[in-house]
């Protein structure tokens, strides 16, 4: 009788057990899949932006992806310093990035020949409203002062950084010519607004991690 | 940080379109009204041209620019503001560009577009205070801010400290011509003060019309029934100006087409 529990007994047991290994790995390989999609989240690259009306200086985190890595999203934070009569402020952008060609110069260096973006920028700070405010009668003024629609065009130069002592896959250093709605809005009807009129020019480093 | 400063002192890089920097003129209000203050104004005529709301038409003040420099024989410009359509730097950038190339002294007053973002600090910059006044031909012309809409009770909006500085300016005043942008009883005016700003302009000594632009359109209107008239101008685009032609007598104005 003893004997005839202790067997069913340890049965159970040896049963239960098998059963908990294989809910660990289980577990365990569904965590690992979990993990590595939202690794591919992880930012992978970071950019440095000097004006580009975005900011004085921008920082960003972005993602680059595509079967040739041709697209790019970068989210900036800017700021714009205090100076003349203007306060400082802090301004955001969301950038999509469509590089079509690359060409490889050697081993260590390419270039991208052309590359073209849109991007959205919010400014911060008591002036900036995106939605009418209620003191206006309806429609008094059709665009939002604190949101800018920008177009660019732009060159890049890449240094592969895999041999290289410095950590990450490759830095590059670009220039972008850009112009923004409004801009486009002024110039268009008006012979005496020329092209270089409404255009700004910026100049940033990409650093590419993995 | 050299670089920076090379950079930052380059006009193509832009930290934003609002910036209240990159100016090649400022203060030029105060510039140009040294100029008319130092013009020769013994005549007992005095001719102006009154024009506004140029936002956005920059090939039609090319041409309003053109006109009034072959047409002479007018002593200075007042610009009743919006000169922008944006508030946008460069705006103010282009349009001074070209009105610049007025031979006669310009002044501009402030409009309700001049004001978005951050362009009330840049109209600070390149053109001055928000009030002005200015003597031509023993004629005071105060030139106000009367975009109450834009501005929060910090900015006093029309400033009645500012009006009534005027109510004893006798010494070599004979008349007064006040300038404004936006007309009482407009949606930009602050209409609860309007009893109170035809009161202080009725105590002016001799006030022979007022001006506004805002409205787009050419009016006279008599706002208060009390004799003082209002003219409204029409925009540039419709390519039309005003030149007004004032005696100690009589005044007249035209409208006139380019």
């Amino acid at each position: 009788m003893s004997s005839l529990l202790l067997h069913f007994s340890a049965a159970g047991f040896a049963e239960g057990d098998s059963e908990y290994t294989e809910r660990d790995i289980r577990k365990s390989q569904k965590e690992e899949k979990i993990r590595k999609q939202w690794a591919r989240l992880l930012p992978r690259q970071n950019k440095l932006q000097f004006a580009g009306s975005m900011g004085m200086f921008s920082g960003s985190f972005g993602w680059y992806y595509g079967k040739k890595n041709q697209w790019e999203t970068d989210l900036f934070l800017g700021f714009i310093p205090k100076m003349n009569r203007q306060d400082g402020h802090v301004t955001m952008t969301l950038k999509e990035t469509y590089t079509p060609w690359r060409i490889e110069l050697n081993e260590d260096f390419s270039y991208e020949p052309l590359t073209t973006g849109i991007y959205i920028n919010k400014i911060f700070g008591e002036y900036f409203w995106s939605k009418l405010p209620e003191r206006y009668p309806d429609g008094y003024y059709f665009w939002a002062v604190n949101t800018r629609f920008n177009i660019s065009l732009g060159q890049a130069i890449s240094f592969e950084l895999n041999k290289s002592p410095l950590f990450g896959e490759e830095i590059s250093f670009y220039y972008e010519l850009s112009t923004n709605d409004l801009y486009l809005i002024s110039a268009i009807g008006n012979r005496s607004i020329r092209t270089w009129d409404i255009i700004g020019l910026s100049l940033g480093i990409r650093y590419r991690m993995f | 940080m050299v670089l920076v400063l090379c950079l930052s002192s380059c006009e193509l890089f832009e930290y934003h379109p609002y910036d209240t920097q990159n100016f090649k003129k400022t203060d030029v209000n105060a510039v140009n009204i040294a100029k008319i203050e130092l013009q020769d104004d013994n005549s007992d005529t005095l001719r102006f041209v009154f024009t506004g709301d140029s936002q956005r038409y920059y090939d039609e003040i090319e041409l309003f620019v053109d006109n009034v420099n072959q047409r002479g024989c007018i002593d200075f410009i007042i610009h009743g503001g919006d000169i922008t359509d944006f508030g946008l730097s460069k705006e103010y950038n282009w349009m001074y560009d070209i009105l610049n190339r007025l031979d006669v002294p310009f002044v501009t007053l402030i409009g309700n577009h001049d004001v978005l973002g951050q362009g009330k600090d840049v109209y600070l910059e390149v053109f001055g205070d928000y009030n002005f006044s200015f003597v031509s031909h023993r004629t005071r012309f105060i030139c106000l801010n009367t975009n109450a809409l834009e501005f929060d009770y910090a900015t006093p909006v029309p400033d009645f400290d500012y009006m009534s500085g005027f109510l004893n300016d006798t010494n070599g005043v004979d008349q007064m011509i006040v300038v404004m942008h936006a007309p009482p009883y407009s949606d930009e005016f602050n209409n609860n003060s309007s009893a109170m700003f035809n009161y202080i302009i009725e105590q002016y000594k001799n006030v022979r019309f007022c001006l506004y632009a805002h409205n787009h359109q050419f009016e006279i209107n008599d706002f208060f029934n009390n004799g003082i008239e209002y003219f409204g101008c029409e925009d540039i685009s419709k390519r039309s100006y005003l030149v007004f032609t004032v005696t100690p007598d009589a005044f007249s104005y035209e409208l006139e087409p380019f």
